[in-house]
C-alpha cells in the first residue's frame, strides 16, 4: 500500500512541480515579465529528458494549455512552444548527462520555441511584433538554466530520490 | 531450432519499438495539430475561450491569492527595509507634502461649497451614483506577449465586463473575463487594448493601442496637429466603452518619431486596484448582447 503510494507520488511528481512554479511564478512581482526566466519551459525541458515516464506529451500539452489559460495569451501557444521542447529532450535524452550538451541544448530549444512562438503571435496580430522583449526573457532563462538545473532536476527525481532514501 | 524463436523474439522487439516510436510521433504532430487548432479556434470565437478562461480563474483564485502572499508580503517587507535608510529624507518630505494638502484642502472645500450651491442654484441632476470595487491583485497573467492581472473579485462583487480598472493615480485598464469570485484585467499596456482618448483641452482626440510596452502608442489623431509633449491624456468617452475624462497619463515623444503615454500608473506597484461602475452599460457589452 506505502509501496503503491510512494509510486503514484513520484509518477505525479513532476506534472505537480510544473503547475505549482506555474502558479507561484504567477504571483504578482515588481519585476517586468521578461526579466523572469521561464522556468516551467526549464521543467518541462527536464521533466522530458529525465522523467520520461511521469511527463508524456499529453501532460506537456496539458501544462501548454493551462499556461495559456490562466494567463492572456491565445490558447495553444504555449502548447505548441511546450511541444518542441518536450520534442527535443526526448530524442536527446541520452546526452543529457553532460552538463554542457544539455545547456547548449536548452539553449538551442528556447531559441526554437521562441521563434515558433513569435511567428505564432505575428501571425495572430496580423503584424510582426516587437521581439525585444521574448529576446530579453530568453537570453533571461537560457543564463539561469545552469543555476536552476541541478535543483529542479532534483525536485522532479523523485523515484530516484525515494530509492537514495531507500 | 533455438535460434529461430530467439530471432523471432527479436524480430517482434524491433517492430514494437519501431510502432512504439511512429505513436510518439504521431503524439507530437496529432497534439501540434490540436494547439494550432485551438489558436485559431481562439481568434474565431473568443466568447468561448473568455468563458474557460474564466472557469480557470474562478478555480484557481483562492491557490493564485495564497501563493501570492509569500512574495507581495517579502517585496513589501524589502520596500520597507529600502526606506529606513531614506528616513529622514522622507519625513521631510511628508512635512512638506501635508503642508501642501492642507493648503489645497482649504481650497477645495470653499470650492465644494460653491459647487453645491451652484448645483442647487441649477437643479442639476447627479446621474447614477458610483460605485467602486476595491480589489488586490491576486496574480500577474501577463507575459512576454501579454499584460493582464487577475483580481479576486467577480461576478459575486457585481462585476460588468468592460468596467474601467484605476490604480492609485490613473486608469490602469478594463474588466476583461469575468468568473464568480475572479476576474482578469487587460492593462493599457497590452496589444489588444485599444481607447479613444482625449488630449490636452479635449479638443485633440486620438486612439491610444497597446504595444506590449509599458508606454502605449497615440495614433489616429482627429486633426493634423501634434500634440503637445506633457499634455494630458484622459479617456474620450467615445465608442461607450469608458466614462469620459479619466486620467491616463501625459503624452512623450516615442522612440520612432511618434507619440506616445506615460502612465500615470506605476506598474511595479500594481497591488490594488479600484474596479469602478458609473452604472451605464458599456456599448462593448451591449453590442455582444451578454453581460460576461
Amino acid at each position: 500500500m506505502l509501496y503503491a503510494l510512494d509510486r503514484a507520488f513520484t509518477v505525479c511528481l513532476p506534472g505537480f512541480v510544473t503547475i505549482a512554479a506555474m502558479m507561484i511564478l504567477a504571483a504578482p512581482t515588481p519585476l517586468p515579465r521578461a526579466l523572469v526566466p521561464d522556468i516551467v519551459m526549464m521543467l518541462v525541458y527536464l521533466g522530458a529528458a529525465f522523467r520520461g515516464d511521469a511527463f508524456p506529451v499529453w501532460l506537456c500539452f496539458a501544462v501548454g494549455l493551462l499556461s495559456d489559460l490562466l494567463g492572456s495569451t491565445p490558447v495553444g501557444l504555449h502548447a505548441i512552444a511546450y511541444l518542441i521542447v518536450h520534442a527535443f529532450a526526448a530524442i536527446q535524452r541520452r546526452h543529457m548527462h553532460l552538463v554542457l550538451l544539455q545547456w547548449s541544448g536548452f539553449v538551442l530549444v528556447c531559441l526554437a520555441a521562441g521563434v515558433a512562438q513569435w511567428l505564432v503571435m505575428s501571425a495572430y496580430f496580423a503584424g510582426f511584433l516587437d521581439p525585444k522583449p521574448l529576446l530579453t526573457n530568453i537570453v533571461i532563462t537560457a543564463l539561469i538554466f545552469p543555476v536552476l538545473s541541478f535543483p529542479l532536476q532534483w525536485l522532479i527525481q523523485g523515484e530516484a530520490n525515494a530509492q537514495q532514501r531507500i | 531450432m533455438d535460434e529461430n524463436p530467439r530471432q523471432l523474439g527479436e524480430l517482434l522487439d524491433d517492430s514494437l519499438r519501431t510502432a512504439a516510436r511512429a505513436a510518439r510521433r504521431m503524439a507530437y504532430v496529432g497534439f501540434a495539430l490540436a494547439a494550432f487548432s485551438l489558436v485559431l479556434l481562439g481568434k474565431i470565437d473568443a466568447r468561448l475561450v473568455d468563458s474557460v478562461r474564466a472557469l480557470v480563474a474562478d478555480v484557481s483564485a483562492p491557490a493564485m491569492d495564497v501563493l501570492s502572499y509569500p512574495l507581495t508580503a517579502t517585496h513589501d517587507l524589502l520596500q520597507d527595509l529600502q526606506g529606513f535608510a531614506d528616513l529622514r529624507e522622507e519625513n521631510r518630505r511628508l512635512r512638506e507634502e501635508n503642508t501642501r494638502l492642507a493648503q489645497l484642502r482649504l481650497s477645495a472645500h470653499r470650492l465644494q461649497q460653491q459647487n453645491e450651491s451652484l448645483r442647487r442654484l441649477l437643479r442639476f441632476d447627479p446621474g447614477p451614483v458610483v460605485r467602486e470595487i476595491s480589489a488586490r491583485v491576486i496574480a500577474d497573467t501577463g507575459g512576454v506577449f501579454a499584460r493582464s492581472v487577475m483580481v479576486h473579485v467577480g461576478l459575486d462583487h457585481g462585476l460588468r465586463k468592460g468596467l474601467p480598472v484605476i490604480g492609485a493615480s490613473g486608469l490602469v485598464g478594463r474588466v476583461q473575463s469575468l468568473g464568480n469570485r475572479a476576474a482578469r484585467v487587460l492593462l493599457i499596456s497590452d496589444l489588444n487594448s485599444k481607447i479613444p482618448v482625449a488630449i490636452g483641452d479635449g479638443r485633440l482626440r486620438a486612439m491610444m493601442s497597446g504595444r506590449n510596452t509599458p508606454y502605449p502608442t497615440l495614433d489616429f489623431f482627429t486633426a493634423n496637429a501634434a500634440p503637445p509633449a506633457g499634455a494630458l491624456v484622459v479617456t474620450s468617452g467615445d465608442g461607450g466603452i469608458f466614462h469620459p475624462g479619466l486620467p491616463i497619463g501625459v503624452v512623450m515623444a516615442g522612440e520612432g518619431g511618434g507619440w506616445q503615454v506615460q502612465p500615470f500608473v506605476d506598474w511595479q506597484l500594481l497591488d490594488y486596484v479600484r474596479i469602478v461602475d458609473y452604472g451605464v452599460m458599456p456599448k462593448v457589452d451591449l453590442a455582444l448582447g451578454r453581460g460576461r
